[in-house]
């Protein structure tokens, strides 16, 4: 399964990076990479089972806590 | 960055398309049971009032998108954490799209398929038409939506039989509390999530078009919307309110003389292209606001990796379909509010103070 992910974001960074490389356009070089570091931590992440929090509960929290501020 | 130009008509029809997305499944007033369409007709009334305070704002800096508008009204540093909550709304959007998307499909046809291969190839679609700017989208989209509101048509026709009008009676059966809640609730999903299209308003060829185009797309999707809702309410009745996707079992209870019966793959259908424009014109969105926020050259090396966050947001954004409902129904319609009024509000009373526009552009 990671080397599938793997194999699906080299593929993307094969077909992408070699066209920034050569307009010189480093500033989206470098958002690119971060973006897709990100991605491809958090794809490992997922694909080894580890259990990410999920985002919905945080939400609710933080709407919770500003409508306390109110009442 | 965007060299693509779109008519006013594709505008109309993009918008129209954006406020079906999802909600041509996920019917938006389900909460207020047989009233449901009365909730949709007022949640229309406030999508107005709210679409009329973004427009009060883009009149004013006509040509340019919401994430230039901040920087030009906000400065470079809080104009960027202004955006970066805009550009997080959208991204959010998007990637709750797509967990709607694979919710339906792993309950109702691909039961045994993991669920990332369905995000992926739907993403790689999005992926695609999204690099190829908003042109393709835009011209992808009348055909896409043609077909949507043929079947829609057509569908209104095949359930004249099991159409049952006293099931929408009685009227006003709930409190008014509930119902303005739930009216509210419609407001911001779908009709305020228009906003969305803040970011692809600058590239319309007639400049001075954009607010009729957007009313235009409003009441034409607002009346479908609430088409569907009466045809879901009457076909259902009152457990309409127990299902999941009410129009997807009100599909399933067609039966044209024992032939043409089991449809519900129209709805299926209709929400699978709808909801891939929605979520193609979000991730565009996305990158494109990211591009401007950051002031890149290109949004197009954006799309991918974006797009990639969004898909592994929608397997973490909920962790099953019931709370998904209940973001829907009772958390939404607060925590859309500062994204969809109150971020352009204060915007507009600070360009307000600051006297903006410096030169004159207004109509």
């Amino acid at each position: 399964m990671i080397f599938l992910v793997v194999l699906g974001f080299g593929l993307m960074i094969f077909l992408e990076m070699p066209e920034l490389i050569q307009k010189k356009y480093y500033r989206e070089l470098v958002v690119f990479c971060i973006l897709t570091l990100i991605g491809l931590i958090l794809s490992i992440l997922l694909t080894l089972g580890v259990e990410l929090p999920y985002l919905d509960p945080l939400i609710k929290k933080a709407i919770t806590g500003i409508g306390k501020l109110f009442y | 960055m965007e060299e693509g130009r779109i008519s006013s008509s594709q505008l109309t029809l993009l918008v129209i398309s954006f406020l079906f997305g999802t909600s041509l499944l996920l019917s938006p007033g389900r909460g207020a049971g047989q009233d449901s369409w009365l909730a949709t007709l007022l949640g229309l009334g406030e999508g107005f009032i709210f679409a009329l305070l973004n427009l009060a704002l883009y009149n004013r800096f006509s040509g340019q998108s919401l994430v230039e508008i901040n920087e030009l009204v906000w400065g470079p540093i809080i104009g960027k954490f202004f955006s970066a909550a805009f550009l997080w709304y959208l991204f959010h959007l998007g990637s709750s799209g797509f967990a709607i998307f694979v919710t339906l499909l792993k309950t109702a046809i691909f039961m045994v398929t993991p669920e990332y291969i369905l995000l992926v190839t739907g993403l790689i679609t999005c992926i695609y038409t999204c690099k190829q700017g908003i042109e393709v989208i835009s011209r992808m989209n009348e055909v896409l939506l043609f077909s949507t509101l043929f079947l829609f048509a057509f569908s209104l026709f095949l359930m004249l039989n099991i159409f049952e009008p006293k099931n929408l009676l009685p009227v006003l059966d709930l409190p008014v509390k509930k119902l303005l809640w739930v009216a509210h609730g419609t407001a911001t999903f779908p009709f305020g999530q228009i906003i969305a299209l803040a970011m692809v308003w600058p590239f319309l060829n007639e400049t001075e078009q954009y607010r009729k185009s957007l009313f235009k797309g409003l009441i034409v999707a607002g009346i479908i919307l609430i088409l569907g809702e009466i045809r879901t309410g009457a076909v259902l009745g009152k457990i309409s309110g127990f299902y999941v996707f009410p129009t997807y079992e009100a599909y399933r209870m067609i039966n044209i003389a024992g032939v043409l019966t089991r449809l519900e793959l129209i709805p299926v259908l209709n929400f699978l292209t709808m909801g891939f424009i929605k979520a193609s014109i979000l991730l565009y969105a996305t990158s494109l606001g990211t591009a401007q926020m950051l002031k890149l050259r290109t949004y197009r090396p954006l799309v991918f990796p974006l797009g990639v966050l969004m898909i592994i947001l929608a397997a973490q954004n909920y962790a099953n379909i019931s709370q998904h409902l209940e973001f829907t129904e009772n958390i939404h319609p607060l925590y859309a509010l500062p994204f969809q009024v109150i971020l352009p509000l204060i915007t507009l009373l600070m360009a307000l103070i600051r006297g903006f526009p410096k030169q004159e552009v207004s109509k």
